[in-house]
Order: C-alpha cells, then structure tokens, then sequence
C-alpha cells in the first residue's frame, strides 16, 4: 500500500534534490549537467554580494512574520467560532461562504481586491465623487506586506479552519459535560477544554508552517510587484523566478534556492525541539 | 485578417515596450559575434573572439542575397526608409510563388508564441486542414501564450524537450541564444548564404536588417519574421479629445502637458494615459536610441544622456498632477484592459506598438489617430528604430539535407509576400468558410478569424504592409502618413548588430534593475535624482563592461 506513495515521493521529491548540485556549477541548460563547468560556491558568493538578494531575504522574512502573527491565528479563531454556531445548517452555509475564496485563483483575488481599494475601485471612485482625496492601497509599497496578508487571509483563513475543526470535533463531548457540571460557563470551557483538545494540532501545524515558512506566496507577489517596486515586493522566490527562469542564471537561483530550503529545513527542526521541550510531540517523536 | 495586422504583435505590456525592446535589441546584438558585422559585409574573414558566443573554426559568411519580392501596384507606395505600402484590399487572383512539392508529408512540429486563445483542432478548421495540403505536411503547432513564454522555452530547453522547428520572438529574451543555437540548431549558412538563399526565393525577399538577427556566430541559424521599423507611438482617442476641447496636436512638452491635463476628467473616469510613457518622454527630451557611438569609437548608454533624469523628472511631475488613471501601477500589465479602456474613452492616450493600429482599428466605430514626434521645446522629434525583426525560426540540429531543404521549402511558402497566393491562403483560408467575397474584395468571417491563430504567420516572412480593409475607415491612410512623417526623426540604436558578452548573459537583470529605478520615479516612489545612483550601479554591475564590449564589437566589424 506504501509503494505507490513512495514511488511518488522518490521521483518527485527525491530525484529533483539531486538538481540541488546546479548550485555548484556555470548551469547551461542546453549543456546540461556534464557539459556545464563546476564554480565551487561561487554562485552564493555572487548571490551574498547582491543587494538585490539581501533585500528578497528581509521581504521574505518580513512577510513570513506577518503572515505567522496575524494569519495563523485567523482559521483558529474562526473554528472556534464556527464551532459555536448551533444550527447545523447555518454552520454549514457560513462554512461553504468561507471556504469558497480558497478555489479562486490568485488573479481573480488580486482582481478583485483592485476593483475595491484600487486607484480607481469602488471606494476610491466613491471618495473622488465626493470632493474627498482618494488613495491607493494596491500601490503602496508601505503597506503592501499587511495587503498580502490580508489577501492571504481572505483567500485561504477560510479553508484552513478545517483541520481546526476536525481537532475540535475530536474533543470528547464528556469533558464539556463535565466541565458545565461543575459550573464551567462558555469561556472557562473553551479554555480549559477546547484549547488544549486543540494544542498538539496547533503546534503541529505551526511547526509545518514554520517548514514552509519562506514560500511567501509567488503568483500573488508576481501580479502586484510591478505596482510596488522590487524593494517592496522582491522575495526569495520571485528573485529564484527572474534570476534562473527570466535571466538564465541557474546557477545563482538554485543557490538562492538551495538556502532557502535548508533555512526551512532549520527552521523545522528548531520548531520541532521547542515544542519536545514544551512536553508537545511536534511532528516526529523524540 | 491583414497580414499586417496580427502577425507578430507585440504583447508586451506596451506593445513593444522599451524593456521589450532592449530585450529584443540585446538579443540581436547578441546574435552577431565580434567579426560577425565584418564577414556580412563582405570580408569573409575567420570569425574570430566572440567569446563565449564564438564558434572558434565556423567561418563568417555572407547574408543572404536581397531579391526584392514581386509585389502588386500599391494604392499608396511606401518607401525603402521604413514607409510601408498601403492596399485597399489583399488581390484576390495574385500571382503563385511556389511551386512543386512543399513537403514531404511528414508532421511538422513548431513552436511558436502566440497571442490569442489556442486555434481550434486539426479536424474542426478547415482552414488549418487546407494549409496541410497546400503543405503537404501535418502540421502541429506547440502554441505557447505569449505570457508563458519565458517559463515555458527554458523548460523545453533543459527537458531536451524543443520541437524540430523552433520560432523565438526577438523581443522575448533567450538566455545565451548564440551558444543555444550552436549547440542545438542547424548552421543554415550552406543553403542561404549569398545567392544560395535564391533557391528560396520568398526568403529572398526578407531584407538584410531582418537576417541580422539571424546571424549568430557569423553564421546563419535562423529564418526571420521581419518587423516594422518603428518602435511604440501615442494613440489618440480623438473623439475624447475634442470633446475636452484640447488641442490633439501638440508640438512641444508644454502642449503636451496641456492637452494631458485638459482630457483628464476623474470625475468621469477619463484620464490622459494607463501606463508608463518613459520611452516617450525620452524620445521628446532627445535621448538617444540605447546607444550612442561617439567619434572616438567609444559607446556611451543613453542612461547616461543629460537628457535621461530631466525627462524622467517631466515624467513623474505629469504623473504627480493627475493625469493617469489611477490603476496605473496594475494596468502596466494588463494590455488588454488598456485597450478596452482606450476604446471605451476612458483612456485619451495609448502608448503601444506600431502593429499595434491594427487591435485598436479592429473596432470600426472607434476614431483615434496617432500622434506625431516632437521635440521638448518644439521642431523635429526623435523617434527610435527597433531590432529589425519580430522572431526567428530555427531547425533543430541535423545533417539530413532533405530534411533541412523541406524546411526551408516550408519557410519559403509561409513567407510568400503580400498578394501572393499562397499569401492569400495564409490570409484568408477556405472560401465560405474563413472568408466570404463581399463587392470583390475577401472579408474574413468569425471562424475566419479565429482558425487563423494557428500562428504560423509569427515565424517568417518578409516586408510587411499595410492593408485592413476590415479595420476602422481610413486607418492605413492615417498609419501611412503618420510613418512619413516620423521617418525623417528615426533614431538608430549603433549596438543593435553588435555582440556583448554582458548584455548576453546579464542583460536581462540590469535591464530590469534600471526599468524597476524608473517605474519607482515615474509612480513618485523616489525622486528623479536617484536615477544618478540607479545609473551609477548599472554601470558597475554590467552596464560599462556592455560598452566596452560594443565599442570592441564596432571596432572589429569595420
């Protein structure tokens, strides 16, 4: 029954690793990997030298922060709240409405968000109708990581309660019955019972965001970039996109890549041992 | 369709963009190696250096031999400095060019990039099924859409996965394409170099500056699509115009400011422009065409013109005071919506390609007109040329002359010049179908039109002209005169030819580092001054090794 899965996983996870030595050489596609020369690690001193990149790395990790701080509690909440809807079928409706966002691409998203808080959308029509100056969220370098986080949670918060919500209906019924029994009103129940029925998902889930921390997002970044500028909008995977993909250099953008990976790669490892520490079983057992 | 409408439009975001183009001019300088230039003149000496893009033992050899196509008499005749001629309608009874056998019969696979939806399949067009008999072949196009194009090709190249026959547009950039082409395609200098090209006679017909392009490592790898001379113009939404009361005829920045000014009407949601117009500005301010050759031998890069920040500072105050529409920083990317809003009046201005007439003329009800270049402070504009060609196709590596020649034979019949008949197949199809006969003159119908994205006329041809009888009234007249007057102001790019190691394998990411430093001006993000220092770091990062390298590049080639 594993076969297949595994098969799955060696060709396309683990024989595209093997690519990673890309890095380590002048790659020319058409040269392929013996007819292209070994460069030593001279592709990440280019890559460290480029201020180009140093500014990808603090958007990244920019963006990664605001996207932990205030999209990750998002679908948390949301199942809570969710999970305190009586009626089924009302449960049901605002589920489907909230998921929905999630099956859009991100060029209807971005369409969207543009015809609202664009130059010339909804709002902005409406301020200059009104004699009152307008403003352009879209094209504000200043605030465009909170607009991609709030795209991001539009689009996705919605979608991601769903494991939470799974985590909650696993909680035993019991333990809410006994906690209204000795006189638990909704708040002390949802702390002393939902939350930690909820803990070990949460801290999984967080370590396995933190593994997926520096993936920003791509598409979304591409369509508004140009709007903002590179300073604003240049993160590590769109510098990998223009630097292999648009100008060739493969060598440079694996590396930048490979860094990326084993960052996350840390990063994983680091989430993992706090949450041992903190008595969680994380993602592997210790 | 006329031919010169769809083939091989830009979709850049503007048409032909500035980026585009230096793309596409760094491309084709890229083409031509260090003695390249010298052997087409004539010396036929060892190509020699080159670096990277040298092929140490090839011998540069001669361009192609320019036999002037047989054209039928033009309604308004153009001129050899770029004017193109004018037809009322595509000669129904025109002469054939080709004859025998085409093909061979076999499949006939070619990438090519395309800009509408995908044509419908081989058995629901006739039209593709009568271009498979006129070819004898089975041809199956690989569309790419033009905004795939750039994920798509490198992939093709590093899966080993390229079809047999490969069209790259100039203006889209292929990373190390000289070393490409000599790893992966056919050296076609045996079968088109000198008179050899007369056995093709259509290709005969492609003009020298077009096979510039062409011409890799001294020698020749690719058949090209000739391009329009002219680079992007300003359309003027002339209805909208007048109705604001403004002159649309400006002849210096001032009237230009006014005019932008008086248009705009946020109220009503019509401003003057919907995208970046720094190419524009800078033709106004004198800046010279990417490159100027100085007397000393020297290039100096038009970043570095006295006239590049002012121009840019105009720029960014006219964006400053209101009158672009306020989704500029989105609709630089979105053409389509440009368009639509152009023709909707809510944009008085659009900055595109010359090709470009033909979209906006598409809708018949709309009145534009395009507006003449003009100096700052008024007199004689500058208006840049572009690369000479639009895409080149190319074979991929084989000895098998038959092959080879059946390529070229195919090549030869798709490049067929206007009023031919195979040029008329090409056009219009099937009879009934793809066009109906409306006072003698063919009209292409919906299917018509839509079974013509097969693409093939992206991939080679030779002189275009102008000819849409479909199109908005009077719209070949009005682009015939607008090009005689802008003939006389067209500025040549001296590094167009010319090969840079730099621009080859880093032009790209200096080019965007230097449009990301202008966008950031143009939209208020940073004040002009600081294009000194964006130029500055232009300069260390690649921008003088380019002009080292062109200057090398000038003095070999003579």
């Amino acid at each position: 029954m594993v076969a297949p899965a595994a098969i799955v996983l060696l060709l396309f996870t683990y024989i595209p690793l093997l690519g990673s030595v890309i890095a380590f050489m002048d790659y020319v596609p058409f040269l392929g990997f013996t007819g292209s020369d070994w460069v030593g690690w001279d592709n990440f001193t280019a890559l460290f030298s480029d201020p180009s990149f140093w500014t990808a790395v603090w958007n990244t990790v920019q963006i990664t922060f605001l996207q932990l701080a205030l999209f990750f509690p998002v679908p948390i909440l949301l199942a809570v709240l969710l999970n305190t809807v009586a009626l089924p079928a009302a449960k049901r409706f605002v589920q489907s409405v909230i998921y929905l966002p999630h099956f859009l691409s991100w060029v209807i998203i971005v369409a969207l968000f543009q015809q609202v808080l664009g130059g010339a959308g909804v709002i902005n029509r409406f301020l200059i109708t009104h004699g009152l100056s307008p403003f352009d969220v879209m094209s504000n370098p200043d605030t465009f990581k909170l607009l991609l986080t709030t795209q991001s949670i539009w689009k996705d918060a919605g979608w991601g309660t769903i494991i939470f919500l799974a985590a909650i209906a696993a909680i035993d019924p019991a333990l809410y019955e006994s906690a209204a029994m000795d006189g638990a009103g909704a708040w002390r129940r949802f702390w002393h019972v939902t939350l930690p029925g909820m803990r070990p998902i949460i801290v999984l889930m967080l370590i396995l965001r933190l593994g997926d921390a520096l993936t920003v997002g791509f598409e979304q970044i591409l369509l508004q970039r140009d709007a903002v500028g590179p300073g604003a909008a240049e993160v590590l995977d769109t510098f990998v996109y223009y630097n292999g993909v648009v100008d060739g250099s493969w060598g440079t953008a694996t590396a930048a890549g490979l860094l990326k990976g084993v960052v996350s790669l840390f990063l994983v490892l680091a989430a993992n041992k706090i949450a041992h520490r903190f008595g969680e079983e994380g993602v592997y057992k210790r | 369709m006329g031919i010169r409408n769809r083939s091989g439009f830009s979709a850049s975001n503007e048409g032909v963009s500035r980026r585009s183009l230096l793309r596409g001019a760094g491309l084709a300088a890229a083409l031509v190696p260090m003695s390249g230039v010298l052997a087409a003149c004539g010396s036929g000496s060892e190509a020699g250096g080159g670096g990277a893009a040298s092929s140490g033992a090839a011998k540069a050899v001669p361009l192609p031999t320019y036999v002037p196509p047989v054209k039928p008499k033009p309604l308004l005749e153009g001129n050899a400095q770029g004017v193109m001629d004018v037809y009322a309608s595509f000669p129904m009874d025109g002469p054939r060019t080709v004859n025998g056998q085409v093909g061979d019969g076999s499949d006939f696979n070619v990438l090519i990039m395309t800009y509408g939806q995908p044509s419908p399949p081989v058995s629901e067009s006739p039209y593709w099924q009568l271009l498979n008999k006129e070819l004898n072949l089975n041809v199956k196009p690989l569309q790419v859409p033009f905004d795939s194009f750039q994920t798509k090709f490198p992939a093709l190249v590093a899966g080993d996965d390229l079809p047999e026959f490969v069209s790259v547009p100039m203006y889209m950039n292929v990373s190390r394409l000289p070393q490409l082409a000599e790893a992966q395609f056919t050296d076609l200098s045996e079968f088109l170099s000198g008179d050899a090209v007369k056995k093709y006679p259509n290709l005969a017909g492609i003009q020298n500056y077009a096979w510039l392009n062409g011409y890799l490592n001294g020698r020749i790898y690719g058949v090209p699509k000739s391009d329009p001379i002219f680079t992007s113009q300003i359309y003027t939404k002339t209805d909208v115009i007048e109705a604001a009361g403004a002159n649309p005829n400006p002849t210096n920045l001032q009237e230009f400011k006014d005019l932008a000014k008086a248009v705009t009407n946020p109220k009503a949601g019509v401003y003057a422009f919907g995208s970046n117009i720094a190419d524009f500005m800078m033709m106004m301010f004198g800046v010279p065409n990417k490159w100027t050759k100085r007397s000393d031998g020297t290039f100096v890069s038009a970043y570095e013109h006295e006239a590049f920040i002012p121009a840019m500072a105009e720029l960014a105050d006219l964006y400053k005071s209101g009158c672009f529409h306020p989704d500029t920083p989105t609709l630089m990317n979105n053409k389509t919506q440009r368009d639509s809003m152009f023709r909707g009046g809510k944009l008085a201005m659009l900055w595109d390609g010359n090709r470009a007439v033909g979209i906006v003329a598409d809708d018949k009800d709309v009145v534009f007109d395009i507006m003449v270049p003009f100096g700052k402070d008024g007199g004689k504009g500058v208006h840049w040329t572009g690369g000479g060609a639009y895409a080149m196709t190319m074979i991929k590596k084989t000895t098998d002359k038959n092959r080879i020649d059946m390529f070229l034979r195919v090549l030869d019949y798709i490049a067929a010049p206007f009023g031919s008949r195979e040029s008329f197949i090409m056009s219009y199809g099937v009879e009934g179908v793809d066009y109906t006969v409306k006072d003698g003159v063919a009209v292409l119908t919906t299917r018509g039109q839509r079974e013509q994205d097969l693409g093939l006329a992206y991939i080679v041809g030779g002189p275009q002209v102008l000819c849409d009888p479909q199109g908005a009234p009077g719209v070949d007249k009005l682009n015939y005169e607008w090009q005689q007057k802008a003939v006389p102001m067209l500025l040549d790019n001296p590094a167009q030819h010319l090969y840079s190691e730099t621009f080859n394998t880093k032009g790209s990411s200096l080019e965007q580092q230097m449009q990301d430093a202008i966008t950031a001006v143009f939209l208020g993000r940073e004040p002009a001054s600081s294009l000194t220092s964006a130029v500055q770091k232009w300069k260390v990062a690649g921008g003088d090794r380019m002009a080292k390298e062109y200057a090398e590049a000038a003095t070999l080639a003579g």
